[in-house]
């Protein structure tokens, strides 16, 4: 698991570092560089590691799309200056640093990422794609909408994973638990859709009538456990279309999901009532800002540093509302110009 | 040149309130960052922001003034010194249930900075005015004109049962009205507003007139 993070000369960033919690929660204003921080994993992940016969670093490897590292891996800051893209992810207490060797995004690494070449998709789950009717394939894997998910469970149940199907089921058990069993229906020759079947119901409910947020679970579940799955799960705007009353169960189930699996998720938000949710996860909750044209990250605990937070009942001023305040930064500019005569 | 903080419920009141300060204390102010109430926060939300905001700014020591304005609307709430309470008939629901808002915002204050206000890191001076920033903003624009309306809005519930009929224009109808007639938009009204003689308003509204002196307590040099 990833612990800590510095990012040097990627897109928005300049330089910055943050420590990093099982379940990380990123938020901060439009354009602040959330998504690029999602962005950099993506970009760095297609990186192989190139060692000789004594374990050294022997050379440069081209990531897969030198484009997403941004004028082919060097950054442009506002001052003109072109700078190398460089990075150190803490990872299991040991350091693995990387940085480009040459303008056509060639990336040296001191020691292999664990997910060598794989490359991380970014998540930005649509719970209708989820729950969508899909043509079986032997082999499958969950896309960045969420496509795929009854693709990949089919190919578990009905391939040599059945092990991984019920370690699915069982954990949408724990987290759903009105569900009873997890199964797919064939739609037409071909094709199969989830389904559910939930305590008190004798009729199993098809996926798409499933809550959103309880397809979103499916969703990260079948990710997280399909085979070679991802070990950095990014998710974009991981509320979407989901009903803030579900925040409170999903945010601790985010963390038990990685801290049970040993991954790293990553979700930006905007949404306040999320962020009143990690009121004893203060360190997991990471606030991007721009100073000077470059992003920041900064933890909310050590936002609240020199604000005495503790002289104010929380109740009073709930973690969201700080937020949105912008005593903690994080905030969007003025929206509206001055109207002066 | 000095720095002024600002924590009110949105940009309109912000605007005023920087202009009526620049106008009051004579100085101009550079703006570094904008603090907001949620609309419709709880009022111990917006004591608690306004004691999270000196708590921030008070250590900073600053070579330059900084300064801070708390804004909370009255609210129909009671024991504000411009309070018009009491009212002509009772008041109704949770508005009967509410605290003195000054009084709190006040002790809450000099909990966190003293009572000595020239040896305070930070000036403050607290706006809240009887029952909204539109009072006030309606009496710059006519300080003549007769007493004001409590409630925001007419169709508001507690309007309603307030008066027991069809409740006349309130504050935010007549804004809505007057800012349609001079072809400006709200923006601009609350600007138009901060333009005009302060003066004329403290003579007619107790909680601007105690918003004024604060200002002017600041004897920035």
């Amino acid at each position: 698991m990833i612990t800590h993070l510095r990012i040097q000369n990627f897109r928005s960033f300049l330089d910055a570092e943050v420590d990093l919690q099982p379940f990380s929660l990123i938020v901060g204003a439009n354009g602040s560089g959330k998504s690029n921080l999602l962005k950099f994993f993506a970009a760095i992940s297609g990186a192989a590691y190139k060692s000789d016969s004594h374990g050294n670093p022997s050379g440069a490897v081209e990531v897969g799309s030198p484009a997403v590292l941004h004028q082919p891996g060097w950054v442009i800051h506002q001052n003109g200056d072109q700078r190398p893209l460089g990075f150190r992810l803490t990872l299991d207490a040991s350091d693995i640093n990387g940085s480009v060797v040459n303008a056509q995004g060639g990336i040296m690494l001191t020691k292999a990422l664990p997910w060598q070449g794989k490359g991380l998709p970014i998540f930005n789950i649509n719970p209708d794609t989820v729950s969508a009717v899909e043509t079986t394939v032997p082999k499958a894997h969950v896309k960045p909408t969420g496509e795929g998910t009854a693709q990949v469970l089919d190919a578990l149940k009905n391939g040599d994973r059945e092990d991984l199907f019920d370690i699915v089921e069982e954990n949408f058990r724990r987290y759903v638990p009105e569900v009873e069993k997890l199964s797919l229906r064939t739609v037409e020759n071909g094709k199969k859709q989830t389904q559910v079947r939930e305590k008190g119901l004798k009729l199993p409910v098809p996926a798409n009538e499933l809550s959103e947020g309880t397809r979103l679970i499916l969703c990260i579940l079948t990710i997280l456990h399909q085979e070679n799955p991802p070990p950095v799960i990014l998710l974009e705007d991981i509320d979407r279309g989901m009903h803030p009353r579900l925040f409170e169960y999903v945010a601790p189930l985010m963390r038990d999901i990685a801290e049970r699996n040993k991954i790293n998720i990553l979700a930006t938000t905007h949404n306040p009532y999320l962020v009143d949710c990690f009121q004893d996860q203060k360190d997991a909750v990471i606030i991007v800002e721009k100073k000077d044209g470059a992003s920041t990250l900064t933890t909310l605990a050590k936002k609240l540093e020199g604000l005495d937070y503790e002289t104010v009942d929380p109740e009073d001023m709930p973690l969201g509302t700080l937020w949105y305040s912008g005593l903690i930064g994080g905030t969007p500019k003025k929206l509206s110009g001055e109207v002066r005569h | 040149m000095g720095y002024l903080y600002i924590l009110s419920e949105g940009e309109r009141d912000d605007l005023c309130y920087d202009l009526v300060a620049e106008r009051a204390t004579g100085r101009t102010f550079e703006r570094p960052a904008d603090f907001r109430l949620r609309h419709g926060a709880n009022w111990k939300t917006a004591l608690a922001g306004g004691r999270l905001l000196l708590n921030r700014v008070k250590h900073w020591n600053e070579p330059q003034v900084v300064a801070v304005i708390l804004a909370v609307d009255n609210d129909r709430a009671p024991e504000h010194p411009g309070s018009i309470l009491p009212h002509p008939r009772p008041l109704v629901g949770h508005d009967l249930k509410k605290a003195a808002r000054y009084p709190a915002v006040a002790k809450m204050v000099t909990d966190a900075l003293g009572t000595d206000r020239d040896a305070r890191p930070v000036k403050v001076a607290v706006a809240i005015p009887v029952e909204m920033i539109e009072s006030w903003v309606l009496l710059l624009c006519d300080s003549n004109r007769p007493k004001l309306p409590l409630f925001a809005e007419a169709s508001q519930a507690s309007a309603r049962a307030y008066y027991g009929t069809q409740p006349p224009p309130q504050l935010k109808d007549l804004r809505n009205a007057e800012a349609e007639a001079a072809g400006k938009s709200l923006d601009e009204y609350f600007w138009y507003a901060a333009e005009q003689d302060l003066d004329a308003v403290t003579s007619v509204s107790q909680s601007f007139k105690m918003f004024i002196g604060e200002l002017k307590q600041w004897h920035i040099a």
